[in-house]
């Protein structure tokens, strides 16, 4: 399938036309701790989840941008809002 | 040295657990509202919303008070519709709502809202127009405060690129608290920018926000806990 078609791209497409007076833009934010470490999640489902979401975010870079730098912040933004696309129904008629 | 903002340390947070889902809302306009509600009861059915209690309990303690999957549904700008609409939407499926207000819109005279808004960045829709006020008031702000979560976006919508000075802090970092504290009778906890910088960009506005007294910073990929 030509990366044009695949899903995290139309998923992309979807959420960024959405319309800001009318519809939520999903997204999913990591939750980090400026002082110090974070504490441990022992949640199997939380964790469960993250392990889903993170796999979104490597499959969106993976497949649409390669070759971008790690540090590329807005890449990640893209790459984050493909990943919660199932908060919505952004996605839903993604193929 | 820069911040890390890319995507290794963005994984491994959130296969760590250590993420919340958010869906961004701007303008919540009336003919919109039964749309808002079907979007945000269909994700009430899947999801628990976050108050701040539950933000302060999963940071000391990595765990939700929910064996639900989380979300934060949040209201962008303090547009009056965010309080005529949206609020009523959230309080009537029972969720809390997060409202990052941008304080000088609200403090600003009815008559020049639509100017204000229309030098800061703050989107209109045509339907809104015919209003008195396009900003809330104080009294929603505080009625807001009750059940929700009301923060500072700062004053006139700027980023870290547009407060050079120390006056410019105060105005757009230090006020904003000050006067949203006195409306509330309580400590607003949390902070952005526009564009969502994150912490880590400049020293001298870290520094701003934590000595500010708020705790969290919303930034475009991160929630920081700073204080």
């Amino acid at each position: 399938m030509p990366v044009s078609q695949s899903k995290p791209l139309t998923v992309l497409r979807e959420a960024m036309t959405r319309a800001t007076d009318r519809d939520g833009i999903p997204m999913v934010v990591a939750l980090v701790d400026e002082r110090g470490t974070m504490p441990v999640v022992k949640d199997a489902p939380v964790r469960d989840d993250g392990a889903v979401l993170a796999a979104r975010v490597r499959e969106a870079r993976e497949l649409l941008a390669p070759s971008m730098r790690d540090g590329d912040n807005g890449g990640v933004i893209n790459a984050l809002l493909i990943a919660a696309h199932d908060l919505t129904e952004v996605g839903t008629h993604a193929t | 040295m820069p911040p890390d903002l890319g995507f290794t340390r963005h994984t491994d947070a959130i296969e760590a657990g250590h993420f919340v889902r958010l869906v961004n809302y701007h303008n919540t306009p009336a003919s919109q509202g039964p749309a808002l509600r079907a979007e945000l009861a269909a994700l009430s059915k899947r999801f628990d919303t976050v108050t701040l209690g539950d933000l302060d309990t999963f940071f000391a303690t990595g765990h939700w008070q929910t064996t639900r999957r989380v979300f934060i549904p949040v209201f962008y700008e303090g547009y009056r519709n965010s309080a005529e609409v949206a609020a009523p939407i959230c309080d009537e499926l029972g969720i809390t709502g997060w409202f990052p207000i941008c304080t000088g819109f609200v403090d600003c005279p009815a008559t020049e809202q639509e100017y204000f808004a229309r030098a800061h960045y703050i989107g209109l829709v045509p339907e809104e127009l015919s209003h008195h006020r396009l900003a809330m008031t104080w009294d929603d702000v505080a009625a807001l405060s009750e059940r929700h979560v009301v923060t500072p976006h700062t004053s006139s919508h700027v980023g870290i690129n547009d407060t050079s000075t120390r006056a410019d802090l105060e105005r757009e970092v230090y006020q904003p608290k000050r006067r949203m504290d006195s409306a509330t009778g309580q400590s607003a906890a949390a902070f952005a920018w526009l564009h969502g910088s994150a912490w880590g960009l400049s020293e001298r506005h870290d520094a701003a926000v934590h000595d500010a007294g708020y705790r969290y910073l919303i930034s475009n990929t991160m929630l920081h806990r700073i204080s």
